[in-house]
């Protein structure tokens, strides 16, 4: 790694991790001694095939595993604070404020009933003591800066008027409006056109450099890391087989997972 | 050889604004797809290629019938189908099968494997029950499958065992033409990898033609022989071999070579587009 990378801020920090959904003997372990961290303006990617326990982990850090999933051990740092002592309500204010996400599938995450410009004021004034005209002017800029046209008339569009594409740009515009500086973006391209796949890319690539901020990117596609991150971590059933940066794994695959992953592409 | 092949198919949505019993204005009306001729011919894989919404699937399906063109006319072997009626049409979609993009949404998710396999031996008037779970059997076999998955229910297969199953019950009334609509885009790429050589070994074996519809530029030079580019409804750009994509000259085409991921990240190509705005 190199001097600056260790400089950056790491926002990010799981240390041995494991997961289990279920109780007894019919419990499932979903990631297995898992450490990983992202830094502030840098991208790195989880990559593994589904079922590899990926998404566990992004829920895990998010404390949305649900009720048959817990943590067993380890822990997961936001900002230097230990999550998994704090109480559901203390977790909760974190959520939005420091760590967001967006999910594979744009026009699900969204509410269908109501619309973009909503959804976002209330995002806004649930993290910002600020009023309804301002948070709806922060809401105009945060969509202008995602190079969204006509910001204004969206603020009145529900979700089924919006193409895919332009639902993900959204949903990246929302999961950061309240300033949180780490995104967790699970297979945010997976459900999109190829053409569309990379203006999502190029906007994940502008608010890492302009706004600083970190993403984890969790995917399963090795060109999408090629693209796109700087660092890499490759899982295989709930462990981390190998972890580098991209030019190195892609160079120089160490684990012959990583080797047929890289060779089952194209 | 003409397997089959569109002329001049057109389809048009009437636009519909102000609720159902508004008036009709011609005006708003949009092609779907707007004049597309092409030909699929024996023993190939044709790529249908276009973002969504481009109107592939509205062809695909009108092509075999289940959606009526507006103009045009689609032949079978030569004979024009377009007006065929549902029962003739039965023969004919017996040649022509489909394959879908989420293949567990096209099961009845109660259906055993062999049920689900069985449906299209019981449209075609099969009652001998041995009869069609040989059918069955054999099917499930050349897809890589076997008898221990019979009594599985779709929610209890993999991913990739599931397109498997779809696969299946597109072969067993042993169709010529394969529709692939999006067949891979569900699946991770090492079980794209096996689905593909899958279907490409089908295909020499069964003397199969494949009409392949796909957003993705990267999957055609691997998979097919011939590709059509489509956008707003219509043909754009003909590729007569697949494998030199990098030929392609229209703009559009172009632009979908371009966003397809970098192999490496020293081949990026988001970095250097990031200054343009107009995306």
């Amino acid at each position: 790694m190199s001097a600056s990378a260790e400089a950056s801020t790491e926002l990010l920090c799981i240390r041995h991790l494991t997961l289990r959904y279920g109780f007894g003997p019919t419990a499932v372990t979903a990631a297995n001694d898992v450490s990983l961290s992202v830094k502030a303006g840098r991208i790195t990617a989880l990559v593994g095939e589904s079922g590899s326990g990926k998404s566990a982990i992004a829920l895990a850090a998010m404390g949305l595993l649900g009720s048959s999933g817990h943590v067993e051990q380890g822990e997961i740092r936001l900002n230097g604070i230990e999550l998994q002592s704090l109480p559901p309500h203390k977790r909760k204010a974190f959520r939005g404020r420091d760590i967001a996400m967006v999910f594979q599938d744009p026009a699900n995450a969204l509410n269908p009933v109501l619309p973009i410009g909503r959804q976002l004021i209330e995002t806004i004034r649930r993290h910002r003591p600020v009023g309804r005209t301002e948070a709806r002017r922060i809401a105009v800029a945060q969509l202008k800066r995602a190079g969204l046209p006509n910001a204004e008339s969206l603020l009145s569009k529900h979700a089924f008027q919006l193409s895919g594409g332009m639902c993900q740009r959204i949903m990246i515009a929302l999961a950061l409006v309240s300033g949180a500086k780490l995104l967790i973006a699970d297979e945010p391209t997976t459900a999109l056109d190829v053409s569309v796949q990379s203006q999502i890319l190029r906007e994940l690539r502008r608010v890492s450099r302009e706004e600083d901020v970190g993403i984890l990117l969790i995917t399963h596609d090795l060109g999408v890391v090629a693209e796109l991150a700087e660092d890499m971590y490759v899982m295989q059933a709930g462990r981390i087989v190998e972890y580098g940066d991209v030019y190195s794994v892609f160079d120089h695959p160490r684990h012959a997972y990583t080797r047929e992953l890289l060779n089952s592409r194209l | 050889m003409k397997l089959l092949e569109a002329v001049e198919l057109t389809k048009i949505y009437d636009g519909q604004k102000g609720g159902l019993f508004a008036k009709r204005n011609p005006r708003q009306s949009l092609p779907a797809v707007n004049s597309v001729s092409f030909e699929l011919r024996q023993n190939e894989t044709l790529g249908l290629v276009g973002e969504s919404g481009c109107g592939k699937s509205t062809l695909a399906r009108m092509l075999l019938r289940l959606e009526q063109p507006s103009a045009g006319r689609v032949r079978y072997r030569g004979t024009d189908i377009t007006d065929w009626s549902f029962g003739r049409m039965r023969e004919v979609r017996s040649r022509m099968q489909l394959v879908f993009q989420n293949s567990l949404s096209s099961f009845n998710p109660a259906f055993t494997v062999e049920r689900i396999i069985a449906e299209p031996l019981r449209n075609a008037g099969i009652r001998n029950a041995a009869e069609r779970r040989a059918r069955i059997l054999h099917t499930l076999e050349s897809v890589g499958l076997g008898a221990s998955h019979l009594g599985r229910l779709p929610a209890e297969l993999s991913g990739g065992q599931q397109q498997r199953v779809g696969i299946a019950r597109a072969l067993v009334r042993k169709p010529e033409i394969l529709i692939l609509d999006e067949p891979f885009s569900s699946l991770d790429f090492g079980l794209r990898r096996q689905a593909m050589d899958l279907l490409d070994e089908l295909k020499k074996s069964l003397g199969l033609s494949y009409l392949f519809i796909t957003h993705d530029l990267s999957i055609v030079g691997r998979f097919c022989d011939r590709a059509i580019v489509m956008r707003h409804g219509g043909i754009v750009e003909e590729l007569p071999y697949a494998d030199s994509l990098e030929q392609a000259t229209h703009a559009y085409t172009r632009m979908l070579l371009d966003s397809i991921p970098a192999r490496h990240p020293r081949e990026r190509k988001i970095d250097s587009r990031l200054s343009n705005p107009s995306f």
